[in-house]
């Protein structure tokens, strides 16, 4: 094993748990957000050269992996389109997964959606969330600020913080 | 409730979810991504050649004419015009030898395979190298013809600017000896004194020498 590879195995085993948690969180399904956390780990790899020289290499494999959600779900709802007029995107009757807040969450536009996973889930700041996805930092901060208000009007129970996850 | 403690309360919420998840799957060992990779790159790799290859492939089949199987073509340019008439015949008009690489595509793509040079004057070289022409080239400058193999004109007074000749053969490309081609030359201009070629065109063997040079005695 050269030393990129061990470097990159050593990043792999501390983040993976992490990573997979929020973009499970994202995306609303277990084996879906494993999926998509091993195809954004694979593609770190891939690109380790720039990945390794990043402040929070984690913030790229969850941006990686909500994008690659989007096209997921595109050519889902062309499968679904054909298939029965019946079949749903199933959760699986997961008691954390179906929470309010995690499918209010769900419901937010990508953009916001991504925002709120590296600000809140991964706890990064504005400016290098701002660098994540390619946006300037009043940019992530409405985004932000629109989700946040989403989620309120989507779960009044916000207000009085009483809500399931 | 302010807009900064909905965001605490909010990240509180999210970061309980993530807990609440329990334990998560491993991933796949970091050799198996390692593999993934490495094949991703390999069919990559693949991929670009087979694209490269299919390209090149592509180039060569529209540069180079189709085989031996000759296409009706009809280019009208002001230094010469190939058309391919209904019986199968091929009347090549020439004025002067400008653009000679495309010319020399035009007739081969018509099935009449020639060498075309412009600026220099091009001779097989060798004795008996001529070919016969009979029942090939039939007509010159609209009249019937005991064709010869070889056909010059020198260089003097009577041209005017660039070089205009006014050659016309009709061609039958199916007699065309497989190993045979057409040596078509000229000297653009009007410096080409009467004793040297301005012109040239003859039949020879493709395996005959032919040299080229600027100035030709006639």
């Amino acid at each position: 094993m050269d030393e990129d590879q061990r470097e990159f195995s050593e990043f792999y085993a501390a983040a993976w748990d992490d990573c997979l948690r929020i973009v499970t969180v994202s995306v609303g399904n277990r084996a879906l957000g494993e999926d998509l956390a091993a195809e954004a780990f694979t593609k770190a790899w891939a690109s380790w050269r720039k990945v390794r020289g990043l402040d929070e290499p984690r913030g790229w494999i969850i941006r990686c992996a909500l994008n690659a959600h989007v096209s997921w779900w595109r050519r889902y709802r062309r499968e679904v389109a054909l298939g029965s007029p019946d079949d749903t995107v199933a959760t699986g009757q997961d008691p954390v997964l179906d929470g309010s807040l995690v499918a209010a969450l769900r419901r937010l536009p990508v953009r916001q959606r991504q925002v709120v996973a590296l600000r809140l889930l991964l706890d990064l700041d504005t400016a290098t969330t701002a660098e994540m996805l390619g946006m300037s930092g009043s940019t992530v901060a409405t985004h932000l600020h629109r989700a946040i208000a989403a989620l309120r009007r989507d779960i009044p129970a916000l207000n009085d913080q009483e809500l399931t996850p | 409730m302010n807009y900064d403690h909905t965001l605490t309360v909010i990240r509180d919420h999210l970061a309980e979810a993530q807990h609440s998840l329990g334990e998560m799957p491993a991933g796949v060992p970091a050799s198996e991504i390692f593999t993934r990779v490495r094949k991703r790159r390999r069919r990559h790799a693949i991929a670009a050649v087979a694209a490269a290859c299919a390209a090149i492939g592509l180039a060569i089949a529209v540069a180079l004419p189709s085989g031996t199987q000759p296409r009706p073509v009809h280019v009208h340019l002001a230094a010469w015009s190939v058309d391919t008439n209904p019986d199968g015949t091929v009347t090549f008009k020439l004025r002067n030898t400008s653009h000679p690489a495309r010319l020399e595509r035009v007739l081969a793509e018509a099935g009449v395979p020639a060498m075309v040079r412009s600026g220099e004057i091009c001779l097989g070289q060798g004795r008996h190298v001529l070919l016969p022409t009979q029942g090939i080239v039939s007509y010159l400058n609209g009249r019937p013809t005991g064709m010869g193999s070889y056909f010059a004109v020198g260089g003097g007074s009577n041209w005017h600017g660039d070089l205009l000749l006014k050659w016309s053969w009709t061609i039958t490309p199916s007699k065309i000896p497989s190993n045979a081609h057409f040596v078509i030359s000229s000297i653009p201009g009007n410096h080409v004194p009467a004793n040297r070629i301005q012109a040239v065109w003859e039949f020879v063997p493709k395996s005959a020498h032919v040299k080229c040079a600027a100035s030709v005695k006639l």
